[in-house]
């Protein structure tokens, strides 16, 4: 057995035979005619080039969101540079083919990014190289490097373009493994985004390799050539298991939930902030259920501006894609304190204390700049506001009062917004679950947040191994909670939601349908299987109901 | 001439996907913009993929945008908003 260490910057295990692709490196056959000549061809193929690279972008667009596919566009204005198309003219005036000097001038210019200081920067050294390559593929009528399997395998390489990973067959390539390359590159972020196990820069790998059994632990950045019985035992089920269970999930891309009664029944995704929110759309998101918005309050170590954080919201839902984003408001307190706010008495119990809501009432500067952000945003695409933890009416009250200010001074200040921009509540306390009727006359929509509603229910930190027993399973109390929630929204006519852990245990998914929710929202990554079950238990459901009529 | 400054905070400062930005935004206007790093002799031509690039700004570096021309004040106003809706 041989174990190769690199750095794993995707996924989880797999195995297959290991195939070793190296790129041609193009030696120029084409012999020299006239600088006119050359010029003419090296216009001709860029030309051709560049509607590739428009190709490609719309085709990354497609399979990993828009801004994946930005980088083809980086790589167009690369070459439809002027330093770019000087440098290889002056090549060719000096008596270069086409394809030497456009070779060269991507030398050159890689050059410049490698002896950067930054890592990233140092990472776009691929970029260049990867446009001049392919110009001078087009010069030399060949062929891209040809990465299609016969079998399912792990593609070992000296490395890979952003086109190529984008290209990779998804059925027929478990994984691969780059000699060089960096977990900044394009390549390692394509990766993750299509969710194929990938280790880069492993250091070089012997031609003798090739053909052989072996196992890639992207998460690890390891690869087992020949692995020994043990670790064979260990890894082949895990990856057979994934491998499984992905391509089952697979299926329900595209795919939406409506039960037998006609309610369509959302599957979301939680995000803790921008990455997320494009591994959800990636993921088949029909919205984002849960946007945390306090990564914005913890990123700079001071309250983040108005302005800060409307880009931010504003980026959010323009990934969505019309799809409704719902932004938490600030959830600080109790585990999640923040330095610069001023904290008034000794919290004894900072879980029962000044958290969330009531932090952001306490200084309502804080709800006011960050109502505004939003009402700022949702000019641009459908916005919603949630706000945590609110325990009695009079809370939302004063909430709602601050977005009516927040409102008014953008209507003095000429500044669009929606003013329909829904605002919802967590329901995450019991108090509020049993105010859900009144509440729900006050708000737009609801959503459980389950963690807290068990923590408060059950009086049981969810953290303490000693209490853990009297949350699985999970007890009737908090359940009826959740069923008066759903109940009160149903009977407002506003949607009820899950946001929380339980909204991934799928042995909750038929309860939550029963009781009437209309939305889940799960980690991007879960998006897909808990589609899954909730189609599943659609099914049951109705062939339940079709059998009681006959 | 008009200048504005900017404070870049993006983890990674000015990247490929900003730079793109930067360079197709600037492309639109006549006026000849330039970028310099403040405190230091580093500048780029804003309308220069592989200059802009190659400054290595990154975060935390302020950054001294000129513009000169008829419209320069448009240029730079856009400049701005396009950079803090990439999140630089």
């Amino acid at each position: 057995m041989e174990i190769i260490h690199g750095k794993g910057v995707s996924g989880h295990m797999v195995r297959g035979k290991l195939r070793i692709i190296r790129h041609i490196r193009h030696t120029a056959a084409h012999i020299f005619t006239s600088a006119e000549n050359e010029k003419e061809r090296f216009r001709e193929a860029c030309a051709k080039v560049k509607d590739e690279l428009t190709d490609l972008q719309k085709q990354t667009a497609e399979k990993a969101g828009e801004k994946e596919a930005e980088i083809f566009a980086i790589h167009r204005m690369m070459m439809e540079e002027e330093d770019f198309g000087e440098c290889t003219s002056d090549l060719i005036s000096e008596g270069k083919t086409a394809e030497e000097a456009v070779l060269q001038t991507g030398e050159t210019l890689a050059k410049m990014f490698l002896a950067m200081d930054s890592p990233y920067m140092q990472a776009r050294a691929v970029d260049v190289r990867s446009v001049s390559e392919r110009i001078a593929d087009v010069l030399n009528g060949r062929e891209t490097t040809d990465f299609t399997m016969e079998s399912p395998g792990i593609i070992a390489a000296d490395d890979l373009t952003p086109a190529e990973t984008v290209m990779l067959d998804k059925n027929m390539i478990l994984g691969f493994v780059t000699e060089r390359g960096s977990d900044n590159s394009h390549t390692a972020i394509l990766a993750r985004t299509m969710d194929i196990p990938a280790v880069v820069d492993i250091g070089s790998i012997d031609d003798k390799f090739d053909g052989k059994d072996c196992i890639l632990d992207g998460n690890n950045g390891v690869l087992y050539i020949e692995p020994d019985a043990e670790i064979g035992r260990v890894y082949d089920d895990s990856c057979l298991y994934d491998l499984q269970k992905k391509k089952a999930e697979e299926q329900y891309r595209g795919k939406r939930c409506i039960t037998s009664e006609g309610t369509s029944i959302r599957i979301c995704a939680n995000a803790g902030g921008i990455d997320d929110v494009m591994e959800a759309a990636a993921n088949d998101a029909e919205g984002i259920g849960l946007f945390r918005s306090e990564f914005l309050f913890m990123r700079y170590g001071r309250c983040p501006t108005e302005e800060e954080q409307f880009s931010v919201y504003k980026e959010a839902v323009s990934h969505m894609s019309g799809r409704e984003t719902i932004i938490r408001t600030l959830d600080a307190g109790a585990d999640k304190q923040l330095k610069w706010i001023p904290s008034t008495v000794q919290e004894n119990n900072p879980a029962l204390g000044l958290r969330a809501v009531r932090l952001c009432l306490r200084h309502s500067a804080l709800l006011y700049t960050q109502l505004r952000a939003l009402y700022r945003a949702s000019a641009f695409g459908p916005i919603a506001a949630m706000i945590p933890m609110i325990t009695i009416p009079e809370e939302l009250k004063q909430v709602k009062r601050i977005a009516e200010q927040a409102m008014e001074s953008l209507r003095m200040e000429n500044i669009q917004y929606n003013p329909y921009m829904p605002i919802g509540i967590m329901i995450e306390t019991p108090s509020a679950a049993l105010y859900a009727e009144e509440l729900a006359e006050l708000c737009d929509f609801f959503s459980i947040g389950t963690n807290d509603l068990i923590q408060y229910t059950l009086a049981a930190d969810r953290e303490n191994p000693e209490v853990i027993y009297l949350t699985r399973p999970l007890p009737k109390s908090v359940m009826q909670l959740m069923e008066m929630t759903a109940a009160a929204g149903k009977k407002a006519g506003i949607p009820v939601g899950i946001c929380g852990e339980l909204g991934n245990d799928e042995s909750m998914t038929a309860f939550f349908l029963h009781i009437g929710i209309t939305k889940i929202s799960v980690p991007p990554a879960q998006i897909l299987r808990i589609r899954g079950k909730v189609l599943e238990s659609i099914r049951e459901e109705s062939l339940q109901k079709a059998k009681e009529l006959f | 001439m008009q200048t504005i400054e900017y404070n870049i905070q993006d983890e990674n400062g000015i990247h490929a996907r900003p730079a793109g930005i930067i360079v197709s935004t600037a492309k639109k206007y006549k006026s000849a913009i330039t970028i310099r790093i403040s405190g230091t002799e580093k500048t780029a031509d804003a309308k220069k993929l592989f200059a802009v690039m190659g400054m290595g700004v990154t975060k935390g570096d302020r950054l001294q945008i000129t513009a000169e021309g008829e419209d320069a004040g448009e240029a730079l106003m856009k400049l701005e908003a396009e950079m803090r809706s990439a999140g630089l």
